[in-house]
């Protein structure tokens, strides 16, 4: 019996047949991979075959929340999406801050599984025992704040909800699903996922109560934790002043700012997209996800010129760099109208800008011909930033609809596949690895194609100083171990940024004092590394292997042109052989059978 | 020579967006951390009064480079170089 902090049921949706089940959740998975990402990941392992078409009805998408989820935990808002991603083809797993997590449980529930297809549009409500599968005939079209809205008004003032917007319906491999139509489980493309199951979302409210194993203990634990992060001057203040685009200038000072589709690494009107203009020209307001001490999320409008009035959540960091620096766009404005359109559209920002960015390379070398583009597609042009937006969120003409395969596909058709800055197809975030060595590793080897928040040793490499981001040495080790941490964290509920303040011993006492189940640091850890694991053998049966784990010829080749890191490139091989070696894998980067006997894994 | 101090995120309030400071060649950077050259509220927030260390987390950049893997507060100083502040930062 789990003593607390899960809910211990599961609520399985079938679309095809239009049954909706209610499962009890497995104690020993739950030791094992705890909730969230873990236990996700191993749904999809065990019930997916890894090699159908991710937008066929044999796909599934799990919604869940970890077991702190719900608690008064700090900054226990997150909720995952968990499925096998169409713009990659990995294991995908994406997460979302908000409140939608902390609802589900008290519904009473710690995760949904989506399967089949409905023949017509539906959503799902779920609310005092009661779930059931509703027509969205009418929602189905609807930019995700309209869907927000229109499923609060069918459901109730203060339900919580999950939506897809037209991209995902129109299944774009940049759809995201949204959470109260702004808060993104942004990539991977698991919002056409859903699209393909004819799903429009979820609407849930509930008023169950997530009792703690060690009520007590808990308490202490939630009281240490969140003194931590009111004490720490980055979550105890600095995010809440400048929000993440406060790393706008930090990662422009050192010169690993990509820019014009990474053509460079230093933007010199970097200041005019800053963090800091931004909260003096925009900022409405501070948000925060359900119980968060930290709140780095913002609400912004724009106040003059073309697009006055427009407002929405964000930007972050990652958004005002893809859909401005590596655009080669310092206008703000257009940049914040910009992540406007693609949340209301539910398209992932990050990927959207990366994929205008090689448009625009591809257009200025003449390998995407002026017949196909319906207006000139040049860097630093803000209204084309725009105009290329809805033609990708639309899906208008034959640019639009290549623009929403993402730059991969994009760059492919066009026959400059080497222009896409992606790794297994999805887009790169805002990190050039010329200049920060470990994280060029990390989005080599990353589970889910680019991305940074696998693992972020951009704390240790840049934020913090504690290792040199120039090295090569040690950073095998170091990406091990924030991949670990970060699979075990999102896998209890809790915000990655607690992180800058908490070490895996907190949040492991977090979980032991919720959960009753004796997680020191080591195992915390170590259920990171099988949950690594599992998601590195659902790939490699999925047809993914050593020669995947790569970074764009123009990373590893062409020296950054100007800046703080000028003739710096990416030499990958210095780290990947080592990278297999700490993590117990072979030369092919094959998990060897000690390795997973180690991890208990062997099973099936 | 001259030296250019950037700072960023909530140091600007105490420090100033941007500063050109007059020092005599060959100048370490603790020399120029000083209430002689900065106002002292801002080397309050970055040097911890007691070690006379940089605080944690603050982050100085020379030309680019983190002075902790150049000779931290001993770091010498050239006519031309750029130094940027940074109070704690995150974010992803
Ligand atoms: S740190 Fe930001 S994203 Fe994370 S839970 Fe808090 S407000 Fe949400």
């Amino acid at each position: 019996m789990i003593k607390g902090g899960f809910k211990g049921k599961i609520l399985r949706v079938n679309l095809t047949s239009g049954e909706i089940r209610v499962e009890d959740l497995k104690e020993d998975w739950a030791k094992k991979f705890i909730g969230g990402r873990g236990y996700g990941t191993k749904i999809i392992y065990d019930e997916v075959d890894p090699t159908i078409d991710p937008l066929s009805e044999k796909n599934k998408v799990i919604i869940a929340t970890g077991p702190l989820g719900g608690t008064l935990a700090p900054s226990s808002g997150r909720t995952m999406v968990i499925t096998k991603g169409p713009l990659t083809g990995t294991i995908a797993c994406s997460n979302a801050g908000g409140h939608f997590g902390p609802a589900l449980k008290h519904a009473g529930f710690d995760l949904v599984i989506i399967e089949g297809k409905a023949k017509e549009p539906v959503y799902l409500w779920i609310y005092k025992g009661i779930t059931e599968l509703r027509p969205a005939q009418d929602i189905w079209g609807k930019s995700t704040d309209e869907s927000d809205k229109i499923l609060r008004e069918k459901t109730h003032p203060l339900a919580e909800t999950m939506e897809i917007g037209p991209a995902g319906e129109k299944q774009s491999l940049l759809a995201n699903v949204m959470f109260n139509g702004h808060r993104a489980a942004g990539r991977t493309g698991v919002g056409a996922v859903l699209g393909s199951k004819n799903f429009k979302g979820i609407a849930v409210r509930g008023n169950q109560e997530v009792k703690v194993a060690e009520p007590e203990e808990f308490r202490e634990a939630v009281s240490k934790t969140r003194e931590i992060l009111s004490k720490d001057a980055f979550s105890g203040g600095g995010a809440a002043m400048l929000g993440t685009a406060m790393l706008v200038n930090v990662l422009n000072s050192i010169g690993a700012f990509p820019i014009k589709n990474s053509q460079d690494a230093y933007f010199p009107e970097a200041e005019k997209i800053s963090g800091e203009t931004l909260r003096e020209r925009n900022l409405i307001r501070n948000e925060a996800c359900a119980e968060c001490p930290i709140g780095c999320g913002r609400v912004t409008v724009i106040k003059e010129g073309k697009y006055k009035g427009a407002q929405g959540g964000g930007p972050e960091y990652e958004s005002v760099w893809s859909l401005g620096a590596m655009c080669g766009i310092s206008d703000l404005d257009a940049v914040l109208m910009a992540n406007y359109l693609c949340d209301k559209y539910g398209m992932d920002t990050i990927s959207a800008g990366v994929t205008v960015a090689c448009a625009m390379e591809l257009y200025e070398k003449g390998y995407l011909p002026q017949e196909d583009a319906p207006f000139p597609l040049t860097f630093g042009s803000g209204e084309a930033l725009v105009e290329t937006i809805k033609l990708m969120g639309e899906q208008k003409e034959k640019l639009g609809k290549l623009l929403a395969q993402g730059s991969y596909r994009l760059a492919e058709y066009y026959k400059h596949p080497e222009l896409s800055m992606s790794v297994k197809k999805q887009e790169f975030p805002a990190y050039d690895p010329r200049g920060v060595k470990g994280i060029g590793l990390q989005f080599a080897t990353s589970n889910r194609g680019a991305c940074h928040v696998r693992g972020y040793t951009i704390a240790a490499e840049v934020l913090s100083g504690a290792v040199d981001r120039l090295k090569y040495e040690g950073k095998a080790e170091l990406v091990k171990t924030f991949q670990d941490l970060t699979a075990a964290l999102d896998s209890t509920g809790i915000c990655l940024f607690t992180t800058f303040g908490l070490g895996g011993g907190d949040i492991a006492l977090l979980l032991s004092t919720a959960t009753g189940f004796q997680v020191g640091e080591k195992e915390f850890m170590q259920i990171g590394e099988r949950i690594w694991n599992l998601e590195r053998l659902f790939n490699l049966k999925a047809g993914f292997s050593r020669k995947d784990d790569t970074l764009p010829p123009r990373i590893l080749k062409e020296p950054i042109k100007s800046g703080p890191s000028k003739g710096e490139i990416e030499e990958l091989d210095k780290m990947l052989a080592d990278y297999y070696k700490v993590r117990g894998w072979d030369n092919d980067g094959v998990p060897g059978e000690g390795k997973l006997k180690e991890l208990e894994l062997m099973v099936d | 020579m001259r030296i250019k101090v950037k700072a960023f995120a909530t140091l600007r309030e105490v420090l100033g967006k941007e500063r050109e400071v007059e020092l005599k060649e060959g100048a370490l950077l603790k020399e120029l951390l000083s209430p002689l050259y900065l106002p002292s509220e801002g080397v309050e927030a970055i040097i911890d009064s007691q070690s006379g260390e940089i605080k944690p987390a603050i982050l100085i950049l020379k030309n680019g480079r983190n002075i902790r893997f150049l000779d931290g507060l001993l770091t010498k100083l050239e006519d031309g170089d750029e130094l940027i502040i940074f109070p704690p930062s995150g974010g992803g």
